[in-house]
C-alpha cells in the first residue's frame, strides 16, 4: 500500500510540473484575439514595436484619482488598461502609480500650494461639477487632475488625459480622450527617449512674417522642438541637421538660387511644410477701402512645387457652408455703429473626413483667403488630401475684386456647386529634383569639388515628406489690444477655437517622425451611451424585468420539473 | 462519467436548495446590476456589460462553493463513495463527472444574465451598436474562471466530509487565488517589477485581461492549468483512501 502512495504522489508531481512547464512555454509563444468590435485593446503596430524596444523603465504617475464620477473613473480605467497593454509588449517596463494629489491636504492653503507645485510640473486642475443628489439641483464643485506624468530617462513629461473638441457632449469628450491615450503616452515616452529633440527651421528672407502674428505657433513649436530661423538668401544651403523647414507665406518671389537650396535639401531627405499664399490679400486694406483687387504675389514657386507633385492655383476658395463670420457695420442706431457678424465665404474652415493620422478626429481648420491645390500625376509620389472645402463651395480665379459690399447680398447657394476642393495636401516619396538637366556642367563640377563636396542630386536619396497648404494664415494667431496675442486658430468674432494649432503640430510631428507612432491617432472608439430619457422614465420597468422575470421563470421551471418527477415516481409506486 | 453527470444535475433540480441557489444568484446579480448605487447600469450610462463582468466574480466566489460543496463531501459522509468505487468507475471519471455537472449548473445560473445584454441593447441610444464581440469574449473568459473556481470547489469538497467546512475552505481558496495575489503584489516591497510577476500568478490578473474581450492563449492555458491542477489534486485525495 505504501508503494501505491508513492506512485500517486509522484504522478501528481509530474503532472503539476508539466502544467508549470506549459505555462512558462505559453508566455513565449502566444496569440491574442481582440474580439471587441473596434479592436479597442490592440495597440497599433508602430506602438508595439516602439515599446518593445524600450530599455529604461518609465515611471508613470496618474493624478486622476479621488472620488471620481463614472465618466472619470472610466477614463482612469482606460488609462490603466492602455498602460497595461504597453506592458504586454514592453515586458513590464512601464510602472504606474495612481495618486490623489489632494490627499493629505486639508487647509485651503495647503491645497493651493499642492496645486501650484503640480501646475509647475504641467499638471493642471479641471473643475468638475458634481450633482449632489438626484432630486437636488445643487452642484458642488470639485477639483480633479486628469493628467499623468511620465518620468523616463531622467526627463519628465506631463500627459493630458483629456482632449476637448468643440461641440462635444461631456461624455463624448471622455470617449474621444480615451481613444487618444495610446498616442499620447507613446509620444511622451518617445520624447524622453530621444537624445535630441528634432530640429525645425522657420525660414525667413522672402517676406515670411516673423512677429506677433506667428508668436503663438512659434513659441509652441519652440517648446517641443529645437526651433531656429534661417534666412534662405544668406545661407549657402539649408543645413541637413534640420529635420524639417517651414515656409510660411512669402511675400516676394524666390530666386532660382533659393529654390535650388530648398530643392537639394529635399533631395537629401529634408521635409518641408509649405504654407503658400498666391494672392496678395489683406483684411486691413479691405477695412480701410472697402474694396480691393487681389493680385498675384508672384512667389515663383510654381515649377518646384509642380515637380514635387502639387500646384497651388491662382484663385480663392469660397465656401458657403463652412465659414467664419466677420463684423461689418450695417448702419447706426442712436449714433452708435450697428455691427453685425456675417458669414464670409473667403474664410472657410475645413473639417477632415479622412482617417489619416494628421487630421483624424479633428475640429475644423480655419483658412483665410485660401488657394486651391491640384495634385500632379507623378506616380512616384503618394498624395493625400488632408483638408478640403465643404460640399457647397467654388473657386474664383484671379484677378478677384474683393469687396465688403458683396456682403449685402446673401450668397446664392446654387452657385456653389463644387465640393471637396483640396486646400492641404501631403506628398510622400522619393522626390525628383526641379533642377535635373537644367544646370551647366561647370556648375555641377564646382559642386563636386572636394572643397564643397556637395554633389548635385537629381533624385532624392531617401524618402521624404512635404505638406503643402494653400494658405499662410493657417499659421497665424490673431491678437487684441487688450489681451495681446491669442491662440492660433482662435477666431475672436465667434469666439471659436479652430483646430489650426493641433493641425500644424500634427503636420510637423508627422514630417519629422518616421517611427509611425502617429498611426495610433487614427484609433476610433465607438461611443455607446444609454438613452438618458428612457433610463429616467423606464427605470422601474427594466429593474423589474431583469430581476423578477428570471426568478419567475426559474420557479415555473422548478414547479414543472418537480411535478413531473413526483408523478413519475408516484405513478410507478 | 455521463451517468454521474446526469445524476448530479437531476439531484440539483430535485431539491429546493438548487432553486434557492439560482434565485439568490439572480437576485444578487440583479441588485448589483440594476439597483445598488455605484454599480448599476443607470448611473453608469453606457451600453456595455463591463460593470457586470467586474462584479460577477465576487458572487461566483460564493456561489460555486455552494454548488460544489456537497459533491464529494456528501459521498464521504453517506459512505456512497465506497459504492461508487466498487462500480467499474475510475476516480478520474467520477471527478470529471462531478466537475462537468457543477460547471453546467453554474452556467445554467448564468443563463438569465443574457437578459441583461438584451435589456442594455434595447436601452442604447443607437440600435445594433452593441459590442457583441467584446461581450462574447467576456463570457468566454467568465466560463474559464468558472472552470477554475469549480475545480477548486471540488477539491475542497474532497478534503472533508463536512459540507460547511468544504464551503468555507473553498470560499477562502477562491478568494486567495482571485484577490490574494493581487493584494500581495501591491505591498511596497515588491514594487519595481516583482509586483507584475506576483499579480500574474493570481486569477484576477488573467480574468481582468480576458474579460475585456481579449482572448489571449496565455490566459486560457493559465485557467486550464489551474483547473487541471485542482482536479489532479482532488484525485490524489480520493486515491488517499486506498493507501492505508
Amino acid at each position: 500500500m505504501k508503494k501505491l502512495k508513492g506512485t500517486h504522489i509522484i504522478r501528481f508531481a509530474i503532472l503539476a510540473a508539466i502544467l508549470l512547464a506549459v505555462n512558462i512555454l505559453a508566455t513565449y509563444v502566444h496569440k491574442r484575439f481582440d474580439l471587441t468590435k473596434e479592436k479597442r485593446f490592440s495597440l497599433s503596430e508602430p506602438t508595439k514595436k516602439f515599446v518593445g524596444k524600450m530599455d529604461e523603465i518609465a515611471n508613470v504617475t496618474i493624478f486622476l484619482q479621488g472620488n471620481l464620477n463614472a465618466d472619470w473613473q472610466r477614463l482612469q480605467n482606460r488609462t490603466i488598461e492602455t498602460l497595461n497593454e504597453f506592458n504586454e509588449y514592453s515586458g513590464g517596463k512601464i510602472q504606474y502609480t495612481i495618486v490623489n494629489p489632494m490627499e493629505g491636504t486639508t487647509t485651503p492653503k495647503e491645497k493651493e500650494e499642492a496645486m501650484k507645485e503640480l501646475s509647475q510640473r504641467g499638471v493642471l486642475p479641471v473643475r468638475d461639477q458634481v450633482q449632489q443628489s438626484e432630486d437636488d439641483l445643487g452642484f458642488s464643485e470639485k477639483v480633479i487632475f486628469p493628467y499623468a506624468l511620465v518620468a523616463h530617462n531622467g526627463k519628465e513629461f506631463p500627459v493630458s488625459l483629456i482632449e476637448n473638441r468643440g461641440g462635444m457632449q461631456p461624455n463624448e469628450v471622455l470617449n474621444y480622450s480615451s481613444s487618444l491615450l495610446e498616442y499620447k503616452f507613446a509620444q511622451a515616452i518617445q520624447k524622453s527617449n530621444l537624445a535630441d529633440q528634432p530640429s525645425i527651421a522657420y525660414t525667413v528672407g522672402n517676406g515670411q512674417p516673423l512677429g506677433v502674428k506667428t508668436l503663438d505657433m512659434l513659441s509652441t513649436l519652440n517648446k517641443m522642438y529645437h526651433l531656429d530661423t534661417i534666412d534662405l538668401n544668406e545661407n549657402i544651403e539649408v543645413p541637413k541637421i534640420f529635420d524639417a523647414i517651414i515656409i510660411t507665406s512669402p511675400k516676394s518671389g524666390f530666386d532660382e538660387k533659393v529654390k535650388f537650396k530648398i530643392d537639394q535639401y529635399v533631395m537629401n531627405g529634408g521635409r518641408v511644410l509649405w504654407l503658400i499664399d498666391r494672392l496678395n490679400t489683406s483684411m486691413d486694406k479691405l477695412k480701410e477701402t472697402g474694396t480691393y483687387l487681389a493680385s498675384d504675389l508672384t512667389t515663383n514657386l510654381d515649377d518646384i512645387l509642380f515637380k514635387y507633385g502639387a500646384r497651388i492655383n491662382l484663385n480663392l476658395v469660397e465656401d458657403v457652408q463652412q465659414n467664419a463670420p466677420i463684423p461689418i457695420t450695417v448702419g447706426s442706431i442712436g449714433g452708435k455703429p450697428d455691427i453685425r457678424y456675417v458669414p464670409w465665404v473667403y474664410f472657410p474652415f475645413a473639417i477632415s473626413t479622412s482617417d489619416h493620422p494628421i487630421v483624424h478626429n479633428m475640429n475644423g481648420v480655419l483658412f483665410q483667403f485660401a488657394n486651391s491645390i491640384d495634385t500632379i500625376a507623378n506616380p512616384e509620389i503618394k498624395k493625400t488630401v488632408l483638408l478640403h472645402s465643404s460640399s457647397a463651395s467654388r473657386t474664383v480665379s484671379a484677378p478677384i475684386r474683393i469687396s465688403l459690399s458683396d456682403l449685402k447680398f446673401e450668397p446664392n447657394p446654387s452657385l456653389f456647386r463644387d465640393k471637396n476642393i483640396p486646400m492641404a495636401v501631403l506628398l510622400e516619396g522619393k522626390f525628383k529634383s526641379n533642377f535635373a538637366n537644367r544646370l551647366a556642367p561647370k556648375f555641377l563640377k564646382t559642386l563636386e569639388d572636394p572643397s564643397i563636396d556637395n554633389p548635385f542630386l537629381a533624385e532624392g536619396i531617401k524618402k521624404s515628406k512635404q505638406i503643402v497648404i494653400g494658405n499662410g494664415a493657417v499659421f497665424y494667431n490673431d491678437f487684441t489690444e487688450r489681451t495681446g496675442p491669442l491662440q492660433c486658430g482662435f477666431w475672436k468674432f465667434n469666439r471659436e477655437y479652430y483646430a489650426n494649432k493641433a493641425f500644424l503640430l500634427n503636420c510637423i510631428e508627422y514630417l519629422v517622425d518616421d517611427s509611425g507612432l502617429m498611426k495610433a491617432r487614427s484609433k476610433d472608439l465607438v461611443f455607446r451611451p444609454l438613452d438618458d430619457k428612457r433610463i429616467k422614465n423606464e427605470k422601474v420597468k427594466w429593474q423589474f424585468v431583469n430581476i423578477a422575470l428570471p426568478i419567475v421563470i426559474t420557479i415555473l421551471f422548478g414547479g414543472v420539473f418537480l411535478y413531473f418527477r413526483r408523478k413519475k415516481y408516484t405513478g410507478k409506486g | 462519467m455521463k451517468s454521474i453527470l446526469l445524476k448530479e444535475i437531476r439531484s440539483f433540480f430535485s431539491s429546493l436548495v438548487g432553486y434557492i441557489v439560482i434565485i439568490l444568484f439572480i437576485l444578487i446579480c440583479g441588485l448589483f446590476m440594476w439597483i445598488l448605487p455605484d454599480t448599476n447600469m443607470f448611473d453608469y450610462g453606457y451600453a456595455s456589460m463591463d460593470q457586470f463582468f467586474s462584479f460577477v466574480p465576487w458572487i461566483l466566489i460564493f456561489l460555486i462553493p455552494a454548488i460544489t460543496m456537497r459533491m464529494l463531501a456528501d459521498e464521504y459522509k453517506s459512505g456512497t463513495i465506497e459504492m461508487l468505487s466498487t462500480k467499474p468507475l475510475k476516480e478520474t471519471s467520477i471527478i470529471f463527472g462531478k466537475f462537468w455537472a457543477s460547471f453546467i449548473l453554474v452556467c445554467i445560473c448564468l443563463l438569465p444574465t443574457l437578459l441583461y445584454v438584451v435589456s442594455i441593447e434595447s436601452l442604447a441610444v443607437t440600435a445594433n451598436n452593441l459590442d457583441t464581440g467584446g461581450i462574447i469574449g467576456s463570457y468566454i473568459g467568465l466560463l474559464f474562471l468558472i472552470a477554475a473556481f469549480t475545480a477548486i470547489g471540488l477539491f475542497c469538497s474532497a478534503l472533508t466530509d463536512n459540507q460547511i467546512v468544504a464551503f468555507l475552505i473553498a470560499v477562502f481558496v477562491n478568494f486567495i487565488l482571485f484577490q490574494g495575489f493581487e493584494s500581495f503584489s501591491q505591498l511596497p516591497s515588491f514594487s519595481g517589477g516583482v509586483d507584475y510577476i506576483i499579480s500574474q500568478l493570481g486569477l484576477q490578473f488573467h480574468y481582468k485581461s480576458i474579460s475585456r474581450g481579449v482572448i489571449d492563449t496565455r490566459d486560457l492555458i493559465y485557467f486550464a492549468s489551474v483547473s487541471l491542477l485542482f482536479i489532479f489534486a482532488t484525485r490524489l485525495f480520493l486515491q488517499k483512501r486506498k493507501w492505508s
